[in-house]
């Protein structure tokens, strides 16, 4: 393990207890994470990547203590922040921001810019106006939003721009870690690329850490160092950027990489491969030992009796299958 | 041969409390028969007011058509009288949105909805028309159909209900489909399924796809040709081959260097290039020059005052520029 590990997530879990309709009185356990470990080092982009349902959104809102978990725990600088007292809680806020999906729905359309990005400072008790403002700027003209939005309100900007006064709000504490759930989804795909440049950008400025939540694999392939695979709330596969896209071990990751859609015609795909997902389910295959069994292509008997461990197959590459030899 | 569907100089506006917005500012198309063309987009481009343009969808008042021909099959389309709309909608021209929770109906099973169509259009009887949608049903790849075509639109995950959709728009074999980012809400293993599914069905029924997309991975994957739309203007169209090897108008190939590499791995500093500013979203009706100006890097003067036409630049390629290679 790194010495300079920022933020360490240890055999988390978290279960969520539904009723699948209003009017029913049996409760439905969904377990949307089932003993997630992984870690964040200073200055580094670690990658989330899976589909709706997977657990990735819940990971990252444990982590920004925006949710508790049901068991495991969470260290930052080597401290479990479930254990914090209210002041090293407040601190930990300073440390750890998070930006949103959705830029229309994460900002106060009652607040102007200025407001919204000075608001932190006020929670956290920078009591001079004069230097609250001159942080401000410096924020906004960090993330490239001009000076005369300062008194605009939400509604007035396209979702490019809202989503940099999200980041620039996120930014004005001078975090160590952001966690960013689909930052860009919800953008158009030339604004999409505007606001990945300045995410790199303010990431060398600022030797942020990401944890970098999204659906898209290449948008993922492009922020980070290192790769989280998420299938049902368990990590199937984790391994460096470079390592994870040349030799993908898992049968979800290789699944999920034959199924994106290349932007080359002259690399058409023919026929996706056999998949074999009886998608009637909402949740195939949270109940079998491996959760991808149902799906899977390469199942065998074991994978029916016992649930695969995280293996480590080269140094820094993890999986967790039956299939992969360790 | 002759196209199936040819659009001539269609203009769609929207009055706003803005003033008026042109959304389709004079589009020329042509769709054969049994092709896939790819429409290429970003938000308020257009690209749905196209679709809903075709099969006389435009919400009024506010909307409406102002000019041009939507010739489908030799009968132009805005010469029609709401009846005779009425029986093309679904057996000739079919629709599938992005959202299939919100186009199907919360409150009937999926099998009378289905069913619906085939009486309607193909005036079926009751028992005639529930075993063709079982058929249907199996035919796009739900498994256990005859027990789901009791089930409603909620009991169904998103891709079961795509597919639903899908067996609806294709009950009546229709020439040509409109796919309205038919993927676009659903996971990436999904969406592999349902454009396998799609281009399966139209091998073997012969219908025509108009694929709407923001997707340009999508398109490369699916599209013969590929027609990309800026601000309500088609501004370059060609062969997907040559769209993706040798886009010819800036916005193509901003939109295109806007794409993560997907198929390498990207350097630590790398940037993308990608396109500055953002889509300005009112014209006035009497603007004569490049709508992409603003944003363009090769933008001159001489950019504002000409008029642009949609010009060849060899095998079937056009393009909207004047700037141009």
């Amino acid at each position: 393990m790194e010495a300079s590990s920022l933020l360490e997530v240890r055999d988390l879990e978290k279960v969520f207890t539904v009723t699948s309709n209003p009017f029913a009185a049996k409760k439905v356990v969904i377990r949307a994470l089932d003993g997630v470990t992984m870690e964040v080092a200073e200055g580094e982009t670690v990658g989330v990547v899976g589909e709706s349902g997977c657990g990735k959104t819940t990971l990252g809102r444990i982590v920004a203590r925006l949710e508790e978990p049901t068991a495991g725990e969470v260290l930052f600088r080597g401290r479990d922040i479930f254990s914090f007292t209210k002041e090293e809680l407040k601190a930990y806020r300073r440390e750890v921001q998070i930006v949103f999906q959705d830029p229309f729905a994460s900002l106060n359309p009652r607040r102007t810019t200025g407001g919204t990005i000075e608001e932190p400072l006020i929670v956290h008790g920078v009591k001079d106006r004069a230097e609250r403002r001159r942080r401000v700027m410096e924020v906004m003209d960090a993330v490239g939003l001009p000076r005369d939005v300062l008194d605009r309100y939400p509604h007035e900007f396209s979702g490019g721009q809202r989503q940099r006064i999200c980041i620039a709000r996120a930014l004005v504490l001078q975090p160590s870690l952001i966690v960013a759930d689909e930052p860009v989804s919800a953008l158009d795909v030339s604004i999409q690329a505007q606001i990945l440049n300045l995410m790199k950008d303010l990431q060398r400025a600022f030797s942020l850490a990401y944890l970098f939540i999204s659906h898209d694999i290449g948008v993922v392939r492009f922020m980070s160092d290192r790769v989280v695979v998420m299938y049902l709330g368990k990590v199937v596969e984790a391994a460096s950027n470079e390592e994870l896209f040349a030799r993908p071990c898992h049968p979800y990751t290789r699944l999920l990489l034959e199924a994106v859609p290349v932007p080359d015609p002259r690399k058409r795909k023919k026929t996706p491969m056999a998949d074999t997902y009886p998608s009637s389910e909402p949740l195939p295959g949270a109940d079998t030992p491996c959760r991808f069994l149902s799906r899977c292509p390469l199942r065998m008997d074991i994978c029916r009796r016992d649930e695969p461990t995280m293996n480590e197959v080269t140094p820094g590459h993890f999986v967790a299958c039956h299939r992969v030899p360790s | 041969m002759v196209p199936l569907l040819t659009i001539r100089n269609l203009r769609t506006c929207f009055e706003t409390t803005w003033g008026t917005v042109w959304a389709l500012a004079g589009i020329d198309l042509e769709v054969e028969k049994g092709e896939t063309l790819g429409v290429v987009g970003e938000s308020g481009c257009g690209k749905t007011v196209l679709a809903l343009s075709i099969l006389r969808l435009v919400p009024r008042p506010a909307g409406r058509i102002v000019a041009g021909e939507i010739v489908f099959d030799g009968v132009d389309l805005l010469g029609l009288d709401e009846e005779a709309m009425r029986t093309l909608r679904g057996r000739e021209i079919s629709m599938i949105f992005q959202e299939p929770m919100n186009s199907l109906n919360p409150v009937f099973t999926v099998g009378d909805q289905i069913a619906e169509v085939l009486t309607l259009h193909r005036r079926m009887g009751a028992r005639e028309a529930g075993e063709m949608t079982v058929e249907l049903l199996a035919r796009v790849g739900i498994p256990d159909a005859r027990k789901r075509v009791r089930d409603y639109p909620h009991q169904l995950s998103g891709g079961q209900r795509q597919r639903v959709m899908i067996a609806m728009a294709l009950a009546c074999r229709p020439r040509l489909l409109l796919a309205d980012e038919p993927t676009t809400a659903l996971d990436v293993t999904v969406q592999a399924q349902i454009l396998a599914l799609l281009e399966n069905l139209q091998e073997e029924t012969g219908t025509a796809v108009v694929l709407i997309t923001h997707d340009l991975g999508v398109v490369a994957q699916t599209a013969r040709r590929v027609a990309v739309m800026y601000a309500g203007q088609i501004v370059e169209e060609g062969p997907v081959e040559a769209i993706f090897s040798r886009p010819m108008h800036p916005y193509t190939i901003g939109l295109l260097s806007s794409i993560p590499p997907v198929d390498r791995l990207p350097g630590k500093d790398e940037r993308l290039k990608g396109i500055g500013g953002t889509v300005p979203t009112y014209f006035s009706a009497d603007l004569k020059g490049c709508r992409f100006l603003e944003r363009c890097p090769w933008a001159d003067e001489g950019c504002r005052d000409f008029p642009l036409a949609l010009s060849p630049c060899g095998d079937g390629h056009y393009v909207r520029c004047r700037r141009a290679p």
